[in-house]
């Protein structure tokens, strides 16, 4: 199993918020990347390529999703399945409502959270895979972490 | 390492200038069991970014890729077939030209024969028709070598002058 593979499955994680379309996604991107083959090595960075298009899958599936569900019935409860049972034993409430708070998060600053936070990319890295600027990296980063912050805070002072 | 240390860190942190090695030490002190009061309530953040570190596809996820990739197989025997198909018709084509080609060579010149057979019938006729070909031809021939003469002529009057 490569690093790589489960990089991609952890964005489209926090992108589609269900594994199993989460594993879909990925398997796509690795059938994209076995018929491409032959071109992969023209790509300057590849891991920013990936990246890039498991955004794109994911946001694609999200939307699709959420076409089928409200044609289906208006305000149906996605079950979510991001957490494993084994995860959800140590899962405690308080990073369940962690998990809740970012899942909050506008799209753009979720994902440079996620990239930056949980895969460790440098600012650089994370402006490839999402085809923005570095300074938009770091507002976004700025103010998903400040917002993060407040509600932390907040929270804490009600005792929630 | 100390709390003053962390609180700076924290700090950098909230402000986005820390560096990738200094949010690593933040995840290593949040996820410790030696945390701090004033800091506790940030602790399920780094917790929480620990453990999605941690999230990986399924063992069998591989596997299951790889099961799922011979479907596109029929497709490329699809794709032999017809590049077979091309390949037949392309050798037909050719076989065809080869079995075609004398007939097609033969066919004008007995055409134009059988235009001129059919133009001139007689032998007198192909006798006169022969002589003023050939009148033609030796008249061009005779012109030429008038032509010839005048040059020559003027050649030498011009070789004369010069010596």
């Amino acid at each position: 199993m490569t690093p790589l593979q489960n990089k991609l499955y952890r964005f489209s994680l926090r992108i589609v918020g269900n594994t199993a379309e989460a594993e879909d996604v990925v398997q796509e991107v690795l059938i994209k990347m076995w018929k491409k083959r032959t071109e992969l090595s023209a790509y300057k960075n590849l891991e920013a390529w990936c990246m890039t298009l498991t955004r794109n899958l994911s946001i694609d599936k999200l939307r699709s999703k959420h076409r089928r569900t409200s044609e289906l019935q208006d305000g149906l409860q996605v079950v979510d399945k991001s957490v494993t049972p084994f995860q959800h034993a140590a899962y405690q409430d308080t990073l369940e409502r962690v998990r809740r708070l970012m899942a909050e998060l506008p799209e753009k600053q979720r994902m440079v959270m996620q990239l930056r936070d949980i895969e460790g990319m440098t600012y650089q890295e994370i402006a490839e895979a999402l085809s923005i600027s570095m300074e938009q990296v770091k507002v976004n980063l700025f103010r998903a972490r400040k917002q993060i912050r407040a509600k932390l805070i907040n929270s804490e002072s009600y005792g929630l | 390492m100390d709390s003053n240390a962390i609180k700076i860190l924290l700090e950098k942190y909230w402000e986005g200038t820390t560096s990738l090695e200094e949010e690593t030490q933040l995840r290593i002190y949040f996820n410790g069991d030696q945390v701090a009061d004033e800091f506790k309530s940030f602790q399920p953040l780094f917790q929480f970014f620990q453990l999605e570190k941690e999230q990986e596809l399924p063992e069998d996820f591989t596997e299951r890729v790889v099961d799922n990739l011979p479907e596109q197989k029929p497709a490329r025997v699809y794709n032999l077939r017809w590049g077979m198909r091309i390949a037949a018709a392309i050798a037909l084509i050719i076989a065809l030209a080869f079995v075609i080609r004398p007939y097609l060579n033969e066919q004008p010149e007995t055409e134009i024969v059988a235009s001129e057979a059919g133009e001139i019938t007689d032998a007198e006729e192909a006798y006169e028709e022969l002589k003023m070909a050939l009148a033609l031809v030796s008249n061009k021939f005779s012109k030429g070598t008038d032509k010839a003469q005048t040059g020559i002529v003027s050649i030498r009057k011009a070789t004369k002058v010069i010596k």
